[in-house]
C-alpha cells in the first residue's frame, strides 16, 4: 500500500539531516518547499538545483542530495502512516535542534494534504469522465453497397487523469450495435460482480 | 417498480434514482419548485447560476450532494420533455403517476413550456456531431512549366463542437490541403456522387 515513492530507511539518517542543522529558517523553508516539488516531480533537473544549492550554501552537491532524500523520507514516512506534525520523526533515530525541527513539522503540516494525496495514489490512470453518443445510420458511401442502411453508434469518450484531472483526453470511436450490447451486457454483468457473495465477503474482510 | 412505457421519457422506462428523487420534490413546497425549475432553466440555457442560489432555497437541511440531486432531477424532468416534444397534458399525467404532487407538477409543467423552444435548441447544440465545414477557400495553381502540373489549394475552415466537459468553446481550425490536378478531379466526381446520393434519400 505505501507507493513507490516510499524508499526504506536510508542509512546514516540523522548524518544527512545534519545539513538541516545549518540553515537558517528562512533557507529551512525553502529546503522543504523544493522537496515536496522534487515528490511532485521526479523527473525534475535534480543535479543542477542540488549544484546551485551546494554553491549557495558552501558545501558538497551530494550532501545537499543525501539532505534533501532525507527530508523527503521523513515527509513520506510520516503521511504513510498518518502521523499527526507533532509526531513527525518519532520511531526515527534523529536528533535535531528544536528550531529545525519545529519548521520541519510546520511545513510538514502545511502539506499535509499534498502529501496524502501523494502516498496513496500509486499508479495513476486515466479515469472516465464522461460518454456523449449518437446512433446514426449509413445510407450511401463511396463504397458502400447500394440500397443498405447500416445503423452504427459514435461515441465520444472523455478520460482525466492526474491530480485534480488535470489531463484531459477525448476519444472519437464507433460501434456497430451488435457490439454495443455486447459491452453494455458485459458492464452490466460487471456491475451486477459487486453484489455478489464473493466480493461481499472480500470488501468485509477489508472494512474490518 | 414501474414497468410502464413513459412518453416523457421517449418511452423507456424511468429510471430508478428519478423516482427516488420526485418521493424528495414532493416533500418540497410547490413555491420553491417553481423557483428552482426556473433557476434550473437558466441554467440549461448556459446562464451561470452560483451553486448558492440552488442551496440558498433549500435550506440546510440538503446537503450539497442532495441539492445535486434536486437540480439534477428538474434538469432531467425538463430536457427530457423537451428533447421528446412532449405535451403538457402528458406531462402533467406522467409526472403525476410517479406521484408528484399535483401543485408541484403544474409548477414544473409551466417552467417546461416556456422553456421547450431553448431546450430543444440547446440539445441539439449538445449532441454529438463531428466538426463542421464552416468555410472554404480555394485557388489554381496553374503551373506554366512545361511539366504542366496544375494543382489546386483547397483551405477548409472546420468548426468544432463546444466540449461539454470543458470550458472551451469550440475552436475553428483550418486544414489545408494541396493536390494534383488528377487527385481533385476524383475529388470532384466522388463529392458529386454524394450529392446525388442524398439527393435520392430526401
Amino acid at each position: 500500500m505505501f507507493a513507490a515513492r516510499f524508499q526504506p530507511s536510508p542509512p546514516a539518517l540523522s548524518a544527512d539531516l545534519g545539513l538541516l542543522t545549518k540553515l537558517s529558517p528562512d533557507q529551512i523553508s525553502e529546503f522543504c518547499n523544493a522537496a515536496l516539488e522534487l515528490l511532485q516531480e521526479e523527473h525534475l533537473q535534480q543535479p543542477k538545483m542540488f549544484a546551485r544549492a551546494a554553491r549557495q550554501l558552501g558545501v558538497d552537491t551530494n550532501v545537499v542530495e543525501r539532505g534533501m532524500n532525507a527530508l523527503c523520507h521523513i515527509l513520506t514516512r510520516a503521511a504513510a502512516l498518518a502521523a499527526p506534525p507533532e509526531c513527525l520523526v518519532d520511531g526515527l533515530d534523529v536528533t535535531l535542534p528544536a528550531d529545525v525541527l519545529c519548521k520541519l513539522q510546520e511545513a510538514y503540516a502545511g502539506a499535509a494534504p499534498l502529501l496524502g494525496q501523494l502516498v496513496s495514489d500509486g499508479l495513476q490512470l486515466p479515469m472516465f469522465h464522461s460518454l456523449e453518443w449518437r446512433l446514426q445510420v449509413q445510407l450511401a458511401g463511396r463504397y458502400a453497397p447500394m440500397g443498405e442502411c447500416r445503423p452504427s453508434f459514435l461515441l465520444r469518450l472523455h478520460t482525466r487523469e492526474g491530480e485534480s484531472g488535470a489531463k484531459e483526453q477525448t476519444h472519437l470511436l464507433q460501434a456497430d450495435v451488435s457490439n454495443l450490447r455486447h459491452l453494455t451486457s458485459e458492464l452490466e454483468a460487471a456491475l451486477l460482480e459487486e453484489k455478489s457473495a464473493y466480493t461481499r465477503r472480500i470488501s468485509r474482510r477489508l472494512r474490518s | 417498480s414501474f414497468d410502464m412505457r413513459f412518453h416523457f421519457v421517449g418511452g423507456l422506462d424511468v429510471p430508478d434514482w428519478l423516482l427516488s428523487e420526485v418521493l424528495v420534490l414532493s416533500k418540497i413546497s410547490a413555491v420553491r419548485i417553481r423557483i428552482l425549475a426556473a433557476q434550473v432553466l437558466q441554467q440549461a440555457s448556459g446562464k451561470q447560476v452560483p451553486p448558492e442560489k440552488f442551496s440558498n432555497l433549500l435550506g440546510d437541511a440538503f446537503k450539497p450532494d442532495d441539492v445535486l440531486a434536486v437540480v439534477a432531477a428538474l434538469n432531467f424532468i425538463m430536457l427530457s420533455a423537451a428533447r421528446f416534444d412532449v405535451q403538457d397534458e402528458v406531462l402533467m399525467h406522467e409526472l403525476q403517476q410517479l406521484g408528484l404532487p399535483r401543485e408541484h407538477t403544474q409548477a414544473i409543467v409551466n417552467v417546461a413550456r416556456e422553456g421547450r423552444a431553448t431546450l430543444q435548441i440547446n440539445a441539439r447544440q449538445r449532441s454529438l456531431q463531428l466538426p463542421r465545414l464552416e468555410s472554404l477557400q480555394w485557388s489554381v495553381c496553374k503551373d506554366t512549366s512545361s511539366a504542366a502540373a496544375h494543382a489546386v489549394e483547397l483551405k477548409l475552415g472546420l468548426k468544432t463542437q463546444a466540449q461539454p466537459t470543458s470550458s472551451t468553446s469550440g475552436d475553428p481550425h483550418e486544414v489545408s490541403m494541396r493536390m494534383s490536378e488528377e487527385t481533385f478531379t476524383l475529388l470532384h466526381e466522388a463529392l458529386k456522387d454524394a450529392k446525388e446520393a442524398m439527393r435520392s434519400v430526401i
